[in-house]
């Protein structure tokens, strides 16, 4: 093999295509996320950006495309396999296992590192980061309010210490407070363990303000693409989300996809 | 009062055999959610394992006439097998198909294996003397209680206990509660889909086994056709005690025992040959009352 050029590349996904039957979700997405980076992508409800991640955590298929992660392609292997790989995929609508207890959520999610005191020394840690939950510890899940799953949600995925965590519309159906708390908690981990981040969002206020990067999607395509800061101001990125008419015309911020 | 606590022993033996036959159509369904008719036949292999295979009338010892330990650990072993290979052949090409789906697979393997067992064995009813020595009493004042039936109680409360422990102090057997709870999330986050399936045919075929040999002690006589009776009752039992849940199918198990013991002794005489047609009546009247069952599942139910 040839020696490859060392890369930040953490995740690298080239074209990918996926149908459910005769629906196109998701036509020629090309993305890539750089390690301990926060990349974003925005798009209205039923853009694809579920699909996308779906495909990327080994719950979809894609018909056509390439999916890489860290070097090696990941397309057509078990989402078990995946998940041992080092992503993480917390999936939209809050999945806890409700009959399992906080704890047993948790430490499901540390079977798949093989490192025993590694991982109660990751649930210490964790229920350091989340207080709440050390104090559901022993309650069923299904009893925990809906921002309290959110954050099991999320907690649960770090135990199994991935590279890459990809998190489906952390916000939806939480109140803006909690929101609030969820992304901070999100930051702290990426500034303290360079954690890498895919997040989907349908708003893309609040994550202007930390992403890296921003992808907006829309009818399952890439609209545009750019830097976080960039498209904070200007009107280029409503103009991409809400598919008006008005752009092409200066055309110096983000690029065109 | 002798002859209550004689039906009562009578339907708590009935109710655990119902059980633990619930029990292993239950763990399928919550994870696959596979209705496994098959496991009736997973029950007749048990049986028939224990003789030599022969069309002829006369029936020859084969397993059956072995030590208990050796005897328990070849029936096991050969229920077992017959439940992963049912697995590996059949339902592991419909992991994505509908429940429905499943469920006719299931018939369609049952038919097969009722028809191998015909072929080899031939259609006339066999009878075989497993453990005679539990065909005694225990005679308390006028009560005469089997010995059977208690060893049937106990080994039934021993197999819940090891189950229960299994399934909530141990990786694997968390594993398989959060399969059941939400089988692609379990996945997402590393658990291996095809051992924990394979997992649950094991288990399944583990109480199956026990079912059998419980059941031929009891019964001495084998058929082709012997697990269906008992297989339809489970299945009510899982019904009634809520798809799903565990507990549910152990609850439903009991009392789908219970009531038809009970029914059995106290209705008058005449009105006894009727005895399923009232116990299904109640079960009717259960679901009406109760649609989802005696216990609710949460994890089945869309949460918003």
């Amino acid at each position: 093999m040839i020696p490859e050029p060392p890369t930040r590349l953490l995740l690298d996904i080239g074209d990918i295509s996926i149908s459910y039957g005769r629906l196109t979700a998701v036509r020629d997405v090309s993305l890539s996320v750089d390690k301990g980076s926060v990349t974003v992508i925005v798009g209205p409800n039923g853009a694809g950006k579920s699909t996308i991640l779906q495909a990327i955590a080994g719950g979809i298929r894609p018909a056509n495309g390439r999916i890489e992660f860290d070097g090696e392609t990941i397309v057509g292997r078990r989402p078990e396999d995946i998940a041992a790989s080092g992503i993480s995929f917390v999936p939209e609508g809050r999945h806890v296992f409700p009959t399992l207890t906080v704890r047993e959520n948790l430490l499901l999610a540390s079977h798949v590192v093989r490192d025993k005191s590694g991982s109660s020394r990751d649930m210490e840690r964790l229920l350091d980061l989340f207080p709440r939950l050390r104090e559901r510890f022993s309650q069923s899940a299904g009893k925990l309010s809906g921002g309290e799953q959110q954050m099991l949600v999320i907690a649960r995925a770090l135990m199994t210490r991935p590279r890459l965590l990809l998190v489906d519309e952390p916000s939806l159906g939480l109140a803006p407070k909690i929101v609030d708390e969820v992304y901070q908690l999100l930051l702290k981990l990426r500034q303290e363990q360079g954690l890498t981040l895919l997040i989907n969002e349908q708003t893309s206020k609040r994550v202007l303000k930390f992403a890296d990067t921003v992808y907006v999607l829309r009818d399952g395509s890439i609209r545009l693409k750019g830097p976080a800061e960039q498209l904070r101001v200007g009107t280029e990125l409503s103009d991409a989300y809400f598919g008006s008419a008005s752009h092409h015309e200066s055309g110096t911020e983000g690029s065109y996809i | 009062m002798a002859y209550f606590i004689q039906t009562l022993i009578d339907a708590l033996s009935l109710g655990s055999l119902y059980a633990l036959a619930a029990l292993g159509i239950g763990l399928l369904f919550g994870i696959l959610r596979l209705i496994n008719f098959a496991h009736g036949d997973y029950i007749t292999i048990g049986a028939y394992s224990l003789i030599v295979p022969s069309t002829a009338a006369t029936t020859t010892v084969f397993i059956g006439g072995w030590h208990t330990v050796p005897l328990i650990l070849a029936v096991c072993i050969i229920v077992v097998a017959a439940a992963l290979l049912s697995d590996r052949f059949v339902f592991r090409f419909l992991r994505r198909s509908h429940p429905a789906t499943l469920m006719v697979a299931s018939f369609a393997l049952g038919y097969v294996i009722q028809n191998v067992i015909l072929a080899i064995y031939g259609s006339r009813p066999k009878s075989i003397g497993l453990w005679p020595q539990l065909s005694r009493f225990l005679v308390i004042g006028e009560i005469r209680l089997p010995i059977l039936q208690l060893v049937v109680i106990s080994s039934t409360i021993i197999l819940l206990l090891l189950l229960t422990l299994f399934l909530y102090r141990t990786r694997f057997g968390i594993q398989m509660r959060a399969a059941s709870d939400d089988f692609m999330m379990a996945r997402y986050l590393g658990v291996r889909a095809d051992f924990v399936i394979g997992l649950a045919f094991a288990i399944s075929g583990l109480l199956a086994c026990a079912v059998s040999l419980l059941l031929v002690t009891q019964t001495g006589v084998l058929s082709p056709t012997m697990g269906l009776g008992v297989v339809l009752y489970a299945f009510i039992a899982t019904v009634i005690g809520g798809m799903g849940s565990l507990t549910g199918s152990v609850l439903g198990g009991v009392a789908v025992g219970m009531a038809s013991s009970f029914l059995q002794a106290y209705l008058p005489p005449d009105a006894r040959p009727f005895r399923d047609a009232f116990l299904f009546g109640l079960v009717v009247l259960l679901l009406v009352v109760r649609p989802s069952g005696l216990v609710k599942v949460k994890g089945i139910e869309e949460r918003v």
